[in-house]
């Protein structure tokens, strides 16, 4: 559109109701230190109404219509999407528009002490009252230098949360919350054409603005395998390797991400049959964080079957690691893994939100909201020659990083010992604390 | 065996899900838990494909195998593209008739399921809702303890009891299969035919416990250096056969069900007390339960109770206004709802499990848009009595001490 937001319509004469899926260019990658949290804080004040509508209204007519509507906001981009009745798409459409042209008529002190709160109980639901709760937001900060914006995690910092301001809600909203930085995509019942006249009808008005790019530079691969060592009370001693490799829309993603599903997403997959299928592991998972700027993680995790060391399993997962990068993988695993792709990305996208989101994606990362017509291709396409190269080049074991999470077994010990009235013994804990 | 088809074109990846009559009180005294190995167990190998092989058949047909244990039934869920239907049909077949049960490969599930049970009971929201249903449910009832066993009684499980089990329970007497997605082309019959003509029937079912009550009490459960309270509280409730399941869902849904919900709104939107607040109905095949789900930190525990207390009173009858919104949302959203094979599946399976009959969802549909203000007035208050509920805390009691209650 002439005011800079880009707009996909994705016809399905199958279904019965529309998925309007909105990308915002805007994540905590965009957030500076002492400012953590605020693109998340933001996307619940987005909720909070706007020049024409009340606190919690939007969310309401939603609802109310048969509809489903929610926001996520991670390291990259903030998403806000509705799924309606076909009936019910002027109304969405209407309700995205009026938050992106007047959030600043409603927004005060109130909703933002408020939102604080929840966001506040948000992480400790998520994060703080979990066990393994700070693995994550302690792999990432451990992984990047500490400057690098995605050393903090999107949910942010207690303190940075207690500092925002309402000028800071301001600023951030004129700064990101631009059409030019909008990508909005529509899948479902409902005609191109039609589509584009919806959308120029509610979204046309709105001015566009100087948009502000923002790129980081690749980091290069770890050094002398970096170890880090978190203790918690929980249950069971977890690995974590963790690589850097380019960010996801560099070419070398799909051959990696095949090569991760070869390791470990089914049962007949390397990292299982050795590692789980000999007591070693009781389960093992393979993922990319799935970051668009300089970098992305690639991490292999284990759970330590009982009584087996943190050292023993990483040691095996990594003789199974270092053969499939030197080999890559046989024929008949490549066969498999591109069945099972073929099934779980079609099955993935047989509902119109998720492709309603797959769209907007790719848009913004390859610059091309038709990527997933091409998707399947580019993997069945894939060679075990292209997946044993992009292993040697960025996922070596010499260039892991390796997080353990330990028990903190001499709690458990002196806890369940029987305290004896009436005497005293001293006691020094691992820790040197004297009790 | 009965065989239920939904052709949904353009759904290129079909579910298929093999739903089994067996009730959990089916498992043995001191064998809880056996159901759960039974089923875990399936796709380590049969006597045909032994071994990793038969996951490998799996593989080589596309389709992704999981199974599933409810209050009475155990459940088999593929899901794998058109093509493959006859191929993965064969394959869920032959698992469910003869599985390989090999001593190690048992003993390695069982050995999966106790570090499940560790990583269950370290989180707050499991124990809150697992001494919620001690609480509210008769506690000699199998369904008031873990679905999925106790360590106690899976350390002394061995391959025997789970070959034993699955040889008495596993029978295609009243067991329901469902395919649904793009069946262009496909007869669903005879392939279903084809893949479990050769599955014995065995002996009569056992008959799931009808749910009672237990004695409601509160109870405070201590989570070292929590930083946050879960908190659950609950009534005894309906089955959807009840003709207040439509205005109860309809009341349930002003309650707490949706964002703008009376609860939310001041909980979590005046208030900032948490992160959100849900209530629902859980049904049973005759009964069920009624919740109210929510956390927040722990000193403001005792503030939120009383208000939650106050507001589940319901003074303020249902306006007209609020049950057309619960209306619209519980019945505008089916469309939505249903429009992926695996959710057509998801909601035939309940159907089944239920022993509900098939124009279900049709029928609560109906039933949902007659509802008046004072009939779901009337099904809510009859059923949710905020001081009779059940009361679950589960926190750091260091630091709950104004909450008026330990254990009682």
């Amino acid at each position: 559109m002439p005011n800079g937001i880009r707009v996909a319509i994705n016809p399905d004469p199958w279904v019965s109701g529309v998925a309007l899926n909105l990308w915002y260019g805007v994540g905590s990658v965009h957030e500076v230190p002492g400012k953590t949290g605020f693109a998340h804080l933001f996307e619940h004040l987005m909720f909070s109404g706007s020049a024409q509508v009340g606190s919690g209204e939007h969310l309401g007519l939603i609802q109310a219509m048969g509809g489903s509507c929610n926001a996520t906001t991670s390291f990259d981009r903030t998403n806000y999407f509705e799924t309606v009745p076909l009936g019910g798409l002027d109304l969405a459409l209407w309700l995205e528009a009026e938050r992106l042209s007047s959030l600043l008529d409603r927004v005060d002190q109130v909703n933002v002490d408020t939102q604080r709160e929840v966001v506040k109980e948000e992480k400790r639901q998520r994060y703080d009252n979990q066990p393994y709760g700070n693995a994550f937001p302690e792999i990432m900060k451990f992984l990047f230098p500490a400057e690098h914006r995605y050393a903090h995690m999107p949910i942010g910092s207690m303190e940075d949360l207690d500092q925002a301001t309402l000028d800071d809600v301001h600023g951030f909203f004129h700064r990101h919350y631009n059409p030019g930085n909008l990508i909005l995509t529509l899948s479902g019942a409902i005609d191109p054409d039609q589509g584009f006249e919806l959308v120029n009808t509610y979204f046309g008005e709105i001015p566009g603005r100087e948009v502000h790019g923002f790129s980081q530079s690749p980091l290069v691969s770890l050094e002398g395998i970096p170890r880090l060592e978190l203790r918690g009370d929980v249950p069971q001693d977890l690995v974590y390797c963790c690589w850097l490799a380019p960010a996801i829309a560099d070419d070398s993603n799909d051959p990696i991400g095949l090569g991760l599903s070869i390791l470990a997403d089914s049962m007949t997959s390397r990292l299982h049959t050795d590692l789980v299928r000999n007591n070693i592991a009781d389960s093992v998972d393979t993922f990319d964080i799935g970051l668009a700027h300089g970098n992305t993680v690639i991490m292999a995790t284990a759970a330590c079957s009982e009584s087996v060391s943190p050292q023993i399993v990483e040691d095996a997962m990594m003789t199974t690691w270092s053969r499939f990068c030197e080999q890559g993988p046989t024929d008949a695993e490549l066969h498999r893994a591109k069945k099972a792709e073929d099934r779980d990305y079609l099955s993935e996208l047989s509902s119109i939100e998720n492709r309603a989101d797959h769209i907007s994606a790719s848009w913004q990362l390859f610059s091309d909201p038709t990527e997933i017509n091409r998707h399947l291709s580019i993997i069945h396409a894939l060679t075990a020659e292209d997946i044993r190269q992009q292993f040697q080049t960025w996922l070596r074991p010499d260039n892991r990083a390796v997080v353990t999470y330990r028990r903190q077994s001499w709690f458990r010990v002196q806890a369940s010992s029987t305290p004896i009235l009436g005497s005293s013994q001293p006691l020094t804990l691992p820790n040197s604390i004297r009790v | 065996m009965r065989l239920w088809s939904y052709h949904l074109p353009g759904q290129l990846i079909l579910a298929a899900d093999l739903v089994m009559e067996l009730p959990i009180n089916s498992e043995p005294v001191g064998c809880e838990g056996v159901a759960t190995i039974a089923v875990r167990t399936l796709d380590e190998g049969t006597h045909a494909h032994p071994g990793p092989e038969f996951a490998a058949a799996m593989e080589d047909a596309a389709a992704r195998f999981h199974g599933l244990i409810g209050m009475s039934t155990t459940q088999c869920l593929l899901d794998l593209p058109y093509d493959c239907l006859d191929a993965g049909l064969e394959l869920l077949a032959e698992a469910v008739s003869q599985p390989g049960y090999a001593d190690e490969d048992v003993a390695r599930i069982i050995a999966h399921r106790l570090a499940e049970i560790e990583q269950q009971e370290s989180r707050g929201s499991y124990q809150a809702s697992t001494a919620l249903r001690r609480t509210l449910l008769d506690p000699a009832l199998r369904v008031s303890r873990p679905i999925g066993g106790t360590a106690e009684d899976l350390r002394s499980l061995s391959a025997k009891d789970v070959a034993a089990f699955h040889r008495t329970h596993y029978r295609p007497q009243d067991a329901t299969l469902i395919i649904a997605g793009d069946l262009s082309g496909i007869d669903t019959l005879t392939a279903a035919q084809q893949a479990f003509d050769s599955w014995n029937p065995s002996a009569q079912p056992v008959l799931p416990d009808p749910i009672t009550p237990g004695d409601r009490r509160r109870r405070v459960i201590h989570r070292d250096g929590a930083v946050q309270a879960d908190i659950r509280l609950g009534w005894f409730g309906i089955d959807r056969r009840d003709p207040r399941w439509a205005p109860l869902q309809v009341g349930l849904a002003i309650m707490g069900g949706t964002f703008n919900s009376r609860l939310n709104t001041v909980l979590r939107e005046e208030r900032g007390y948490t992160y959100g607040v849900s209530m629902a109905a859980h049904p049973y095949r005759q009964g069920g339960t009624i919740d109210v789900s929510t956390s927040t930190r722990t000193a403001m525990t005792s503030a939120l109770l009383d208000e939650t207390l106050e507001i589940l009173q319901a003074r303020e009858p249902f306006t007209n206004d609020e049950v057309d919104a619960a209306i619209g949302y519980l019945t505008l959203s089916a469309p939505l709802a249903f429009d992926t094979a695996e959710a057509v599946a998801a909601q035939a399976a309940s159907i089944a499990a239920a022993r509900l009959e098939l124009d279900h969802v049709t029928t609560t549909l109906d039933n949902l848009r007659k509802v008046t203000p004072a009939a779901a007035m009337e099904a809510y208050t009859s059923l949710v009595t905020p001081d009779q509920g059940a009361i679950v805390v589960v926190g750091d009691s260091n630091d709950m001490s104004d909450l008026g209650f330990t254990d009682y």
